[in-house]
């Protein structure tokens, strides 16, 4: 696909960046709107702003998320393909904001395959480096979701169990190795440079297409377009019933004039997330996808707080009752509170999102769970 | 600070946490995962509260000034009681039959039983002499691995796997045998589901009480005469001595000796073996009572092994002198004696197997109990500590000092080897043998004493984690001459094997009462006890003697836990 958001920068904007005192960056990246591309959608300038401001002496550090694990999200790794050097430009200038001396990348293991790419863009990127003395290394993870959260990330590289940690104190104040650190999605560092040479739009983003389409794939999209046009593009496979947005962000019903607006998804009791878009057409079932992606979070739980260890094993239990059609109207109401429950109490974000496919399921296709119990 | 709870005003301090700040006005939020001696770490969720409008886990969020918080409404009752039934539903059914942190945190949640099937069938791991572990009773409230790794700095176990199949195990999955565990047992005393406890040996001395044509002789050690009472109902700190001798009886000991007469004699090898060093400039001289410190030192520090005392600890100078002294006096085999010692430790269990500990040719000590284990075989044979007559130790191995009595608490070597070791080099006795510096529970302690013109440097520490710092400084050349360490937070008296719920308050307790059985005693310097006298002059000859070397002192490893 063609998208301004990858074009090559070619160190343009790291040029015109460099000239700029860490203050300055801070204050052109706010002035942006750019916000993170990692799911949360924290204002990036902000972040930066935290990070230069956290206290105490020593070294800082610019890690990049590149464990691009949420089911059916895959533009961080067209990114990484297809513009790796535009994220390498990003975390350089992050660096030259915290005069970090040390970055890393936290590739997911899965995408080990990318890494050569990578390579070679730090390669190119030797001038920029060795002038600053930037040391930025690759890290590979092992096949973990949780290590999407970026403080199970900085216990990973700590050689730790990747475990995520409480917040606060947030990476920008105490992050790796207890010092400040900025974390941002490959997605978010790519769209720095950009912004240095005039070429950002706020509006625009990347968003991953896939399900009953005869094209899935990455597609840009505008703030305000009609989920309609956008699947128009990607060539529905029958007749969509609903979005689901990654694991983790919930599913709606389908609506063609629907805005794809953060609010409009939120509105619907879903989270867009990275705008990873799962179409779901008429020829399956809703519950057949909760039991499914439930399965997903029994494997993918990290076990550190009860609900999410226990309260997820137990969901899967009943999605697979109900699913074999022996489920009753009580199991749709304890399954309910355990949503409930994990949405509110679990440790950590992942954790808390990880029942929102249960509960948008059972808000808008309630009569197809009801179907199937007794 | 002021914020409200349900409504009612209440003070706190910054850096409070919300659950101190309720609990301290007599407002009670159910927890599990939560230790007062250790880091939150929001594992279970049972605490949660609502604060400003927003859910949160009381045990790990600070206080704010001006927060509105609610512990009480229907919603929070109910998220709460579902949390709880989650955890509870993931034990066998046996660990929620029992009273323990759980079925009490299910009875506040108003939970009375799971609502789903547990489901796991895990391997036990027995591969310890000291430790079991049962992962099947297992919540993963990660006190064990937290009290592991960051009081003890052991790091032996850890969580392995992920999810419903995440669980403690033995460092790169080895039983815990094969693992650097110490044997402290301080994660049996945090376990709030008895997943992790002593390698029990309450059955086998049952068994062993029933046995026709031995004697049963049962010793028991300082600090579980201050701490026993409180398995059994009683307030924390209470002096039951007297109690549990009577007890012991009516439980079918026939002879019940003191810990504290051979923390005498330890005390009176080991001042021996300081002035030697002193003399021969081969300090410092590390105390060495407490086994699971030698296994830290030995695995972890190999190069101060030589710095260890030779003395045994008081367990197994006790053991030794019953099958030889005491075995001798009767006109009786060693092979006819069953026993048995009491004992607020669990590494006190492998202690007493390890080869070298057979002095009297067979193994010294046969089994040992915890504090714990001591309370459940009480409860099994229906004696009632509180209404026992009090009754004194049996002769000759029953007297002891005040000094003896210290051995139970951190810096209580250190201050019982001081006041003798003061009067072997000066001559005469210490104006005032309190010696306050060696006190309190502040994890190093650190002083000197002027003894005959010299300085002498001494060093207390007690949690392992805090021995290792101690360790690390004099690695890079710091000297001191005196240096004791215990295992356990608080000394023997937060042993590993104490009653659960051990905080520093109850430490504390404990402490205090130590100090009063030591100042309620006539004598208080261990080379003023009589029997130890006796015995020398009967028995042992001299300290240092042969015959005191081969009964009362021990070898160590060149590196590695002792076998």
């Amino acid at each position: 696909m063609n998208s301004a958001l990858l074009e090559a920068s070619n160190f343009e904007g790291l040029k015109k960046a460099l000239e700029k005192t860490p203050e300055e960056i801070i204050a052109i990246v706010k002035e942006s709107s750019l916000k993170g591309r990692g799911g949360a959608g924290f204002p990036t300038g902000l972040k930066w702003e935290a990070a230069l401001k956290a206290g105490g002496e020593g070294e800082r550090f610019v890690l990049c998320n590149a464990d691009e694990g949420e089911p059916g999200t895959f533009k961080d790794r067209l990114i990484l393909t297809k513009a790796p050097l535009n994220v390498i430009e990003g975390i350089l200038i992050a660096c030259r904001v915290l005069d970090a001396k040390k970055a890393f990348i936290y590739l997911r293991g899965e995408y080990a395959h990318h890494r050569t790419a990578l390579d070679r863009a730090i390669k190119k990127a030797k001038p920029y480096l060795g002038a600053n003395g930037i040391d930025i290394s690759v890290v590979l993870g092992e096949g973990a979701y949780i290590c999407g959260d970026e403080t199970a990330i900085l216990n990973s590289i700590e050689g730790k169990r990747p475990e995520p940690r409480k917040k606060p104190p947030y990476p920008a104040e105490k992050g790796l190795y207890g010092k400040p650190t900025i974390v941002n999605n490959v997605e978010t560092f790519a769209m720095v440079p950009l912004i240095f040479l005039g070429k950002f739009d706020s509006n625009k983003r990347l968003c991953s297409l896939s399900g009953d389409l005869h094209k899935a794939g990455v597609f840009e999209i505008s703030e305000g377009k009609q989920a309609g046009t956008l699947l128009e593009l990607a060539e529905p496979i029958g007749i969509p019933k609903a979005l689901c947005f990654g694991a983790s962000g919930g599913i709606i019903p389908f609506d063609p004039c629907m805005e794809l607006t953060e609010a409009n998804v939120k509105e619907r009791g879903a989270f867009p997330g990275t705008w990873s878009v799962i179409v779901i057409n008429h020829e399956h079932s809703i519950v057949e996808l909760c039991r499914s992606i439930q399965a997903f979070f029994v494997h993918e739980s990290c076990g550190y707080c009860a609900p999410c260890r226990e309260g997820n094993l137990r969901m899967l239990e009943l999605l697979e009752k109900i699913s074999k059609g022996k489920g009753t109207k009580k199991d749709l109401q304890i399954l309910r509170e355990l949503s409930a429950l994990l949405e509110s109490s679990c440790f950590c974000a992942l954790g808390r999102s990880a029942p929102l496919h249960v509960s948008t399921a059972l808000r808008h296709f309630f009569w197809e769970f009801e179907e199937k119990c007794t | 600070m002021h914020l409200t709870i349900d409504g009612k005003y209440i003070e706190c301090r910054e850096g409070e946490t919300i659950l101190q700040a309720a609990r301290k006005n007599c407002i009670d939020i159910p927890t599990l995962c939560y230790h007062p001696m250790l880091e939150p770490e929001g594992r279970c969720r049972a605490c949660l509260v609502e604060a400003n409008g927003k859910i949160v886990t009381s045990c790990d969020t600070a206080v704010q000034g001006g927060m509105h918080i609610i512990t009480d409404s229907e919603k929070l009752r109910r998220m709460r009681r579902d949390a709880v039934d989650l955890i509870a539903s993931s034990v066998s059914p046996e660990t929620i039959k029992e009273e323990n942190e759980l079925t009490d945190a299910m009875k506040k949640a108003g939970l009375e039983k799971p609502s789903f099937k547990n489901y796991k069938k895990l391997a036990k791991d027995n591969s310890s002499n000291a430790v079991w572990r049962n992962n099947n009773r297992c919540i993963a409230c990660g006190r064990c691995v937290q009290s592991c790794s960051s009081v003890q700095s052991v790091d032996a176990i850890t969580f392995a796997g992920r999810s419903n199949e995440m669980q403690v195990e033995g460092v790169e999955g080895e039983p815990l045998a094969k693992t650097a565990c110490v044997s402290c047992g301080q994660c049996s005393l945090v376990c709030p589901t008895n997943a992790i406890t002593e390698a029990s040996e309450v059955k086998k001395v049952e068994k062993a009480l029933k046995e026709k044509g031995k004697l049963k002789v049962v010793q028991i050690a300082p600090s579980v005469r201050v701490s026993l009472g409180e398995c059994l109902g009683m307030e924390p700190g209470r002096i039951v001595t007297g109690k549990i001798v009577a007890a012991l009886k009516k439980a079918g000991f026939d002879v019940v000796f003191d810990t504290n007469f051979s923390a005498d004699l330890t005390i009176v090898e080991e001042s021996n073996e300081f002035v030697e060093r002193v003399k021969g400039g081969k300090t410092p001289l590390f105390t060495s009572c407490c086994p699971a410190w030698i296994d830290f030192c030995c695995q972890f520090y190999p190069e101060f092994i030589p710095k260890i005392s030779t003395a045994k600890s008081p367990q197994q100078m006790m053991g030794a002198m019953i099958k030889t002294f005491y075995a001798g006096k009767r006109g009786i085999r060693p092979g006819k004696i069953t026993s048995v010692s009491v004992m607020p430790c669990t590494a006190k269990k492998k202690e007493a197997r390890l080869k070298q500990m057979r002095a009297s040719g067979v193994q010294d000590i046969d089994f040992v109990l915890t504090t714990r284990e001591l309370a459940m075989l009480f409860k099994k044979k229906g004696i009632g500590l509180e209404k026992m007559s009090e009754s004194e130790f049996d002769d000759p191995l029953g007297e002891s000092t005040g000094a003896g009595a210290i051995f139970g608490v951190t810096g209580g070597v250190m201050e019982a080897a001081l006041r003798t070791a003061y009067f072997l080099i000066e001559g005469k006795e210490l104006e005032d043998i309190n010696l306050k510096m060696t006190r309190g529970t502040k994890g190093l302690k650190e002083f000197e004493i002027e003894i005959k013109g010299e300085k002498f440097r001494a060093a207390v520490a007690h949690g392992l984690a805090n021995a290792r710092l101690l360790l690390e400084r004099i690695k890079k050349g710091e000297h001191f001459h005196f240096v004791e360490v215990r295992a356990c937070p608080g000394g023997c008296i937060g042993g590993g094997g104490q009653p659960k719920l051990t905080d520093w308050g109850k430490i504390s307790a404990r402490a205090e009462a130590i100090y009063a059985v030591d100042s309620g005693k006539g004598q208080r310097k261990s080379h003023e006890n009589a029997a130890v006298k006796k015995a020398y002059a009967e028995f042992l000859g001299k300290p240092g003697s042969e015959k005191a070397k081969g009964l009362l002192h021990r070898s160590y490893p060149e590196k590695g836990k002792a076998e």
